[in-house]
């Protein structure tokens, strides 16, 4: 019993970054329940319900190999800051924008039904992202210092969660066309973001020249961070007082599909999902927009000569330099955020000498805002039964080659799922952080047939 | 249902983990440097640290040549001024009154001439400093109820070698010491700028003090018959003026923590003293005092002394680092051996509380970077 607790323990501790991205290998399981997610034109015989199922997808442009570094013959690894690894080593190994994103997405409940020709689906769910942006002159600062101009621009931190319900609509035309949309509605509950437009350090001798852009976007669902005297923000001081009570944004996506089957046993399918956005409120909004030059402490004393008063000092300096780069409250205001566009496209065959056996093609392009994604796999599905599908494919993709591999169990008229997808390049031991730089999907859930 | 599957996936991706990066249990090393390449911290601006803080030193230093303490203070124009007083006589009256018995006649009191040199005029000149707007004041007082009646003659007089320079005479005629509580001046003289290097005294020439007849009964409790030279004067330092100067700053840094190797402070100074500074050698000390051996301060501080009107302005540089090149201990204390000695050309310049040297710009460059998190085990 412990042993099956700790495995499974194990195996969802390994769910670090979850995918909201759509299941390439959905598109080869037979008879999968929640195709139409890849494809609105697609769906299985029969009615379902699907209560809890787990998408996540992370994509790095970078891999922790760029921040761990082992040291042969010792045992240990160190990172890329360490006086063991060289500048050159470690900063070639960085992205001029060293990025991470991730999406989850965890369905309540899906529903699906026939009625005549067409088939209908229901669906509730939430879904979040979150990511982060850090330019390689951050390293580059922190590594070698000295005197240069740095740049920390496009450094970013953004973060969405909201509510989706969608309905889908599929209709075969003739014996062999499907076609299918799927319309989502949106309620926006808790988002973020900020980024630094211009972020520029100028290392001097004499002085530490600063110029920085940056805005602050934040919903107030739960509190409004409160002006100081002058009108800066203090995010330290939250308000209940004036919140908004209602969600922070709403609206709406639309997923196209289509599906021909060209001949008998060999299908065409693509799609275009979240067309769409959201419109956010931002309750807390702010501007940064200053330059500040630290030359240093002004009018030290011998006392200052120590620790404590060094410390005293440079908090001074610290509260000098947060008045020159301090936050503006901005008016309260609309945003719009699109989902980023996904396109599928798949082709599958399924072998006339042994039906169990399908071999397809499938290609995605994501439009993600900070890191857009593209990749084809080929891949190869197996029903040897009829209440168990493998498919497992291999690819490249915009980080290299990729793999995949799903596996549906059906006991009585439950239906079991999960998938994976990974690319190639090693994993940190216990952690599955990738070493390389990676996209990452993992998928769970179970249905029900009606 | 669900473990089965996931067992599969997971171990599918333990086939993709790399063994070399394991970092669980302890086996990442989080130790980083920062800023390898050098580090240049701007530290600041700082002072004027004017002369006013170092009157404390300069009073020691005279102590320790005979001269009072606490003489060296600031004139109303702001230049320093040296104050010093000596009682010329300071006689109990009582005593008078024993010595005159119970006469029924006045009493003359002759308590002789003097010849005084005074302490400034002597000692300052021996050690480089110049003397200017040099004055005296000779102020006398009785404890006696009425006033009293005085004669004598106060003569400033310089000399050069043998040869009287210049002299300056007040006479005492008509002249009355009043009531106890109230001084008056018996005579002030100001030394012309001229002889201000020449040898100075002032000479009481048979001073008489007539007293009234059982005058003893006119003063309760104690009372002295007193008179009192105060020499002013302003200094500027001469040619052949040099002092050195000893500091010891606590300073408590705590450098080991940052596992440094070298560092390099540079400062641009602007000095308004008119005096060449020039730092002979910087020890690190522990909190006991002692000298930390390993730790070697190269100095490289020499500023070029100046003025008010016309500041030098000097870049200095100290570099910080060990002997044998491993990294700077924390350091406690530090001891600075400084040597002032007069700027050419500046000799006559005034010394003022508004003097001062003042840090412009100061940095702190440190080679090597920084490490922090270092794994001691």
């Amino acid at each position: 019993m412990r042993t099956k607790l700790t495995f499974t323990i194990l195996a969802l501790s390994a769910i670090v970054s979850l995918h909201a991205q759509s299941f390439q290998e959905g598109f080869l399981l037979n008879n999968y329940r929640l195709s139409f997610r890849y494809n609105p034109a697609l769906h299985a015989e029969g009615d379902f319900i699907s209560v809890g199922e787990f998408t996540s997808y992370s994509s790095n442009n970078i891999g922790a190999g760029a921040f761990l570094y082992p040291l042969e013959g010792q045992g240990k690894v160190v990172t890329g800051l360490n006086s063991a690894v060289s500048s050159e080593e470690f900063l070639g190994a960085l992205k001029d924008i060293n990025a991470k994103q991730t999406y989850l997405e965890y369905s309540l409940f899906s529903y699906g039904f026939a009625r005549g020709e067409a088939y209908h689906t229901v669906e509730a769910g939430v879904r979040a992202s979150y990511g982060v942006a850090v330019p390689k002159d951050v390293f580059r600062f922190l590594k070698i210092g000295g005197e240069d101009a740095f740049s920390f621009a496009d450094t970013r931190v953004q973060g969405r969660l909201y509510m989706q319900l969608a309905y889908g609509y599929s209709r075969k035309i003739g014996d062999r066309l499907s076609v299918g949309a799927r319309a989502k509605l949106l309620a926006g509950l808790y988002g973020g973001e900020m980024r630094f437009n211009r972020f520029d350090l100028r290392a001097g001798g004499d002085s530490y020249r600063l110029d920085i852009q940056s805005h602050l976007d934040l919903t107030n669902l739960t509190g409004k961070m409160m002006d100081t005297e002058g009108g800066f923000l203090n995010p330290l001081d939250w308000s209940s007082k004036d919140k908004w009570r209602m969600p922070s944004g709403g609206g709406a996506a639309l997923d196209l599909g289509i599906s021909w089957e060209i001949a008998d046993g060999l299908t065409l399918a693509a799609s275009v999902l979240d067309l769409g956005g959201c419109f956010w409120y931002y309750g807390n909004a702010a501007q940064c927009d200053g330059t500040a030059t630290i030359t240093g402490l002004k009018d030290f004393s011998l006392d200052d000569i120590n620790l404590s008063g060094a410390l005293n000092q440079a908090r001074q300096l610290g509260n000098e330099l947060l008045k020159t780069v301090q936050y503006v409250g901005l008016d309260r205001h609309f945003e719009y955020d699109p989902l980023p566009m996904q396109a599928n496209v798949g082709l599958r065959y399924k072998m006339p000498f042994c039906e169990a056996l399908t071999v397809g093609l499938t290609g995605n392009y994501a439009a993600y805002r900070i890191l857009p994604y593209w990749e084809g796999r080929l891949a190869l599905a197996v029903n040897p039964f009829d209440w168990l599908d493998v498919t497992a494919n291999i690819g490249t993709g915009k980080y290299g080659m990729v793999w995949g591999a799903a596996a549906q169990i059906r006991v009585l008229r439950f239906r079991a799922h999960a998938g994976i997808e990974n690319g190639f390049g090693g994993t940190v031991p216990y952690e599955g952080t990738p070493l390389k730089a990676n996209k990452k999907a993992l998928v769970v859930g179970l249905t029900y047939d009606l | 249902m669900y473990v089965p599957v996931l067992g599969l996936l997971l171990l599918a991706g333990a086939c993709q983990t790399n063994m070399e990066y394991d970092i669980s249990n302890g086996l990442l090393d989080k130790e980083v440097t920062l800023f390898e390449n050098e580090l240049v911290v701007p530290v600041g601006s700082a002072g004027p640290f004017c002369l006013d803080l170092l009157i404390g030193q300069l009073s020691s230093f005279l102590a320790d040549l005979g001269l009072p303490k606490d003489i060296v203070s600031v004139g109303e124009d702001g230049n320093l001024l040296m104050k010093a007083g000596v009682n010329v006589y300071d006689e109990n009256f009582y005593r008078l009154a024993i010595r005159n018995g119970d006469n029924d006649e006045p009493y003359i009191w002759e308590p002789g001439d003097e010849d005084m040199s005074p302490a400034l005029s002597t000692l300052l000149p021996m050690v480089g400093v110049t003397l200017h707007n040099q004055s005296f004041i000779l102020e006398a007082s009785s404890p006696l109820r009425t006033a009293v009646p005085m004669s004598g003659k106060i003569t400033l007089k310089c000399s050069s070698g043998e040869e009287t320079s210049f002299q300056k005479e007040v006479v005492l005629q008509d002249f009355s010491l009043p009531r106890s509580g109230e001084s008056v001046v018996l005579a002030e003289f100001q030394v012309p700028e001229a002889y201000t290097d020449h040898d100075t005294k002032i000479l009481l020439i048979e001073p008489k003090v007539t007293l009234p007849e059982h005058f003893g009964k006119q003063v309760s409790g104690e009372g002295n018959f007193s008179c009192i030279l105060t020499q002013k004067v302003n200094i500027s330092l001469g040619d052949k003026f040099s002092l050195p100067l000893p500091l010891d700053l606590k300073v408590n840094l705590p450098l080991s923590k940052a596992h440094l190797r070298a560092a390099t402070v540079t400062m641009a100074l602007e000095n308004t003293v008119p005096l060449n500074l020039e730092v002979q050698q910087v020890n690190a000390l522990d909190a006991d005092g002692k000298e930390v051996s390993n730790i070697e301060i190269v100095p490289d501080i020499r500023l070029a002394g100046g003025s008010v009107g016309a500041p030098s302005t000097s870049v200095i540089a100290l570099g910080i680092k060990t002997k044998d090149g491993s990294e700077i201990p924390d350091i406690k204390r530090i001891s600075i051996k400084l040597n002032a000695s007069s700027a050419p050309g500046l000799g006559n310049v005034l010394l003022s509380a508004k003097q001062g040297v003042s840090v412009n710009y100061s940095s702190i460059k440190i080679n090597g970077g920084i490490t922090l998190f270092r794994n001691e085990n």
